[in-house]
């Protein structure tokens, strides 16, 4: 059994319906999240997240190709999904039984009943006080917090969470992200985040895939990720005028206000760009390594796509025609 | 398994809404009934002579009639409209609350779905056992009031005689409700709809001991229309009690117009339907995507 590798999928896919209505929301989807990463899973509406997390669940069958957790073919072992916890899709609950009931209910479908169990988590995502009330009179940010607490009813080794953040105020978010970081962090649990927020991403999570009209269009470490294309570094430095002369002959390079520089250079250049500051006798201030944000690097990527699919596409037509 | 059918019944009994309307209704319903009247009983002087609420006089016959609610004809055609309802809901419930993507990981399809079947069955048969219950307490009672005689006497051999005959019709009712759940289930099942499950269910329960079509098959002089009458649960159900009480098969059709099924016949048959069905609900589910 591999350990290392908490989820595998190899040439994964999902198609829904038939002829006209034939729909490819998954196309040979190939993903490696190592344990104890918190791995993001990003993409716009409708790019398929959501299938590809009911895949790994097995809940859904693929069409192609397998999902392999800890090295094993979740299909053949469904019991290796005693080792995931997950939340699908938004929380979804018996709204007239209470949170308690409702945990009792999943814990005894699993065949592990553990009250303490119970009442830890519930205490753990803030719902202790409110365990006996229905759950039909929860806001949509508490029926997530037990969401998470019936992911992780069973002390999951890998936890897949789909949108947890959904309906939860600022500060819930927040706190959410604490908890997510602290389940790798002091748990070592495997933590497989699918959200629309990329500034909560980019702040929690180790890797990420950026999946765009059913297909992987990137993925990797998030500071490669970053610093990969647009990276900009800004210089104050005086007197400006002569230190824009002495960058432009190797950079591009423009001004930012009275006191800026901004040099279109990778962050290793920092050091060369100092020397050859210093070296012509100009007083360096501040060197800034100025990455693009997560949310610019998703727009960029997503946005490039689509004239991308939409040339195929008229391509595909031309072809029919 | 006992964690997962624990699971099942706890859903279902504390869901009071439904299991009121549609399960409890049996025994609350008569006790109500009853109640009333005794009430109108104890107020009606001239009522004194007898008892108002129709009896066959016996206890050990009174108790049994609850069963014909499941299982008999013509009473089960509505009677098992409220336990169809219940399971067909609680079926396509999972759909329409979106909870089946917590149960599917937790556990093997195939066992939640003979669970599920299962706590409801049982939930159904409790609820008719003491609507039997309630049926032998209040006659008794309203017999006594009424200074008329309710018998038989409580002895050894009644009891076990009576021991017997509710054995039989309570299997005979349960074999009918998992039938007709399995059924419920296939039909919410393929359908992932609480009226999908409802409107086949509905149709089952009313075409499926319908004699109309019996009598087609006589009227055009077709033995082969009337045959498949010999293939349906109800008319199976009924042949076996009378196998075991007059130890002859049930004459629902002309004599000599075909031939009458044996015990092991209608056994055999009530045992295709009965693994039919549940193979079919377990085979629809295992290979069911589990959508929003």
């Amino acid at each position: 059994m591999n350990e290392s590798v908490a989820i595998r999928t190899e040439n994964l896919g999902k198609t829904f319906g038939r002829g006209k209505k034939r729909i490819q929301a998954v196309k040979n989807l190939n993903l490696n999240v190592r344990s104890g990463q918190v791995y993001g899973f990003l993409g716009p509406n409708g790019a398929g997240k959501s299938t590809t997390i009911r895949l790994l669940m097995d809940l859904i069958r693929p069409t192609q190709g397998t999902v392999h957790i800890y090295g094993q073919d979740v299909r053949q072992r469904p019991q290796l999904l005693n080792r995931v916890g997950a939340l699908v899709e938004g929380a979804a609950f018996y709204n007239y039984m209470n949170a308690r009931d409702n945990l009792e209910v999943l814990a005894r479908t699993a065949n592990d009943y553990r009250p303490r169990r119970i009442s830890a988590l519930l205490e753990q995502v803030g719902l202790a006080d409110r365990a006996h009330q229905a759950v039909g009179s929860y806001s949509t940010g508490m029926k997530q917090r037990l969401g998470i607490a019936a992911a992780l009813l069973g002390d999951p080794d890998l936890v897949i969470l789909d949108e947890p953040t959904n309906g939860l105020d600022p500060a819930g978010i927040q706190e959410m992200r604490g908890f997510i970081r602290s389940l790798a962090d002091e748990q070592n649990k495997t933590i497989f985040l699918s959200s629309h927020l990329l500034n909560e991403v980019e702040q929690v999570c180790d890797c990420v895939a950026i999946i765009y009209e059913g297909e992987i269009v990137r993925d990797g470490a998030v500071a490669d990720l970053l610093t990969e294309g647009k990276a900009e570094l800004r210089v104050q430095a005086s007197p400006l005028d002569k230190a824009a002369e002495v960058l432009g002959e190797h950079w591009a390079v423009s001004r930012d206000g009275a006191q800026w520089l901004t040099v279109s250079a990778q962050p290793e250049d920092q050091p060369h760009i100092i020397k050859r500051l210093v070296a012509q006798g100009i007083s360096v201030h501040q060197v800034v390594i100025q990455c693009q944000s997560l949310e610019e690097y998703f727009m960029a990527v997503t946005q490039a796509e689509v004239p991308a699919n939409s040339r195929a596409k008229s391509e595909q037509e031309a072809d029919h025609v | 398994m006992f964690n997962l059918f624990r699971a099942e019944w706890k859903k279902v009994v504390k869901n009071y809404k439904l299991t009121t309307f549609l399960v409890w209704i049996y025994p609350v319903g008569m006790a109500a009934f009853l109640a009333i009247l005794l009430i109108v009983q104890l107020s009606a002087k001239s009522s004194a002579q007898g008892t108002v609420a129709p009896s066959s006089g016996q206890w050990t016959a009174d108790m049994l009639v609850t069963w014909n609610i499941v299982s008999s004809f013509p009473a089960n055609i509505f009677g098992r409209m409220l336990p169809l309802a219940f399971m067909a809901v609680v079926f396509a419930g999972e759909y329409q609350w979106g909870t089946w993507k917590n149960l599917v990981p937790r556990n093997r399809r195939v066992a939640l779905i003979l669970t599920k079947l299962a706590a409801l069955t049982v939930i159904v048969m409790t609820a008719l056992v003491s609507t039997s219950v309630i049926v032998g307490l209040g006659q008794s009672l309203g017999h006594k009031m009424a200074g008329l005689a309710y018998g038989p006497a409580l002895t050894g051999e009644v009891l076990a005689d009576f021991a017997r005959d509710y054995t039989r019709e309570a299997l005979l009712g349960m074999i009918s409700l998992l039938i007709l759940a399995a059924f419920a289930g296939s039909a919410a099942l393929l359908t992932r709809s609480i009226l999908g499950g409802l409107l086949f269910g509905f149709g089952f329960s009313i075409l499926e001991p319908s004699e109309l079509w019996l009598v087609l098959g006589i009227l055009l002089s077709k033995p082969e229309i009337v045959n498949l009458y010999r293939f349906t649960p109800t008319y199976n159900l009924n042949n076996v009690r009378s196998w075991l009480v007059d130890h002859s098969a049930l004459a629902a059709v002309p004599p000599g117009f075909i031939a009458q099924p044996t015990l092991a016949f209608s056994l055999g048959i009530l045992a295709l339907w009965l693994l039919g069905l549940t193979a079919l609900a377990a085979f629809v589910f295992q290979k069911q995507d589990i959508t929003s």
